[in-house]
């Protein structure tokens, strides 16, 4: 039940940007994948995950203190790199001489898919918990 | 700098895997002595 909501909650609300952004593509006549994909949409699924990770686990009482620090840390460090993400995507919004929006995009889609990974090994962690 | 951006990425993303299956088969080691403890008790 926990992963069913996380999936409907999380990766279903941070997917938001790229759904809207789908049926836009799917609607209009000129076809550009060029605007299907950009990575501001995939640096906020990275941030709605990791937001919810923490909030997650920072109430929880019952689990491994070791373990949930280490996931919260990496959680921190995650929504850091996403902010500076976000900032270059800002960045090349404004100037696009700066940075290649390929290299860009392709980060943030590694990253994102990462995140959504790694928010799935905890939330199994936190079902399996309380399914024994 | 994109490439900078993207070997990052890659690096970081790795990391964060592994220590992901790690969280995954520790899950499952925990999940599967839980119910074989269950069993011994007669509980399952």
């Amino acid at each position: 039940m926990i992963k069913t909501k996380w999936f409907i909650y999380t990766v279903i609300v941070g997917l938001i940007p790229f759904i809207v952004r789908l049926c836009i593509f799917i609607v209009s006549i000129k076809k550009d994948t060029y605007l299907l994909f950009d990575p501001m949409d995939f640096a906020i699924l990275g941030l709605v995950v990791n937001i919810t990770n923490i909030n997650e686990l920072e109430g929880r009482k019952d689990l491994d203190s070791e373990w949930k620090s280490k996931c919260i840390g990496i959680s921190v460090i995650c929504i850091v790199v996403y902010a500076v993400l976000f900032a270059i995507t800002i960045i090349y919004s404004i100037n696009s001489n700066i940075f290649d929006k390929k290299y860009i995009l392709v980060s943030s889609v590694i990253l994102s898919i990462t995140s959504v990974f790694y928010s799935f090994s905890i939330f199994d962690r936190l079902n399996k918990l309380k399914g024994v | 700098m994109g490439i900078y951006i993207l070997v990052f990425s890659i690096v970081f993303s790795l990391l964060i895997i592994i220590f992901s299956i790690k969280t995954l088969v520790d899950t499952r080691n925990y999940y599967y002595k839980e119910f074989l403890g269950r069993k011994e008790n007669g509980k399952n």
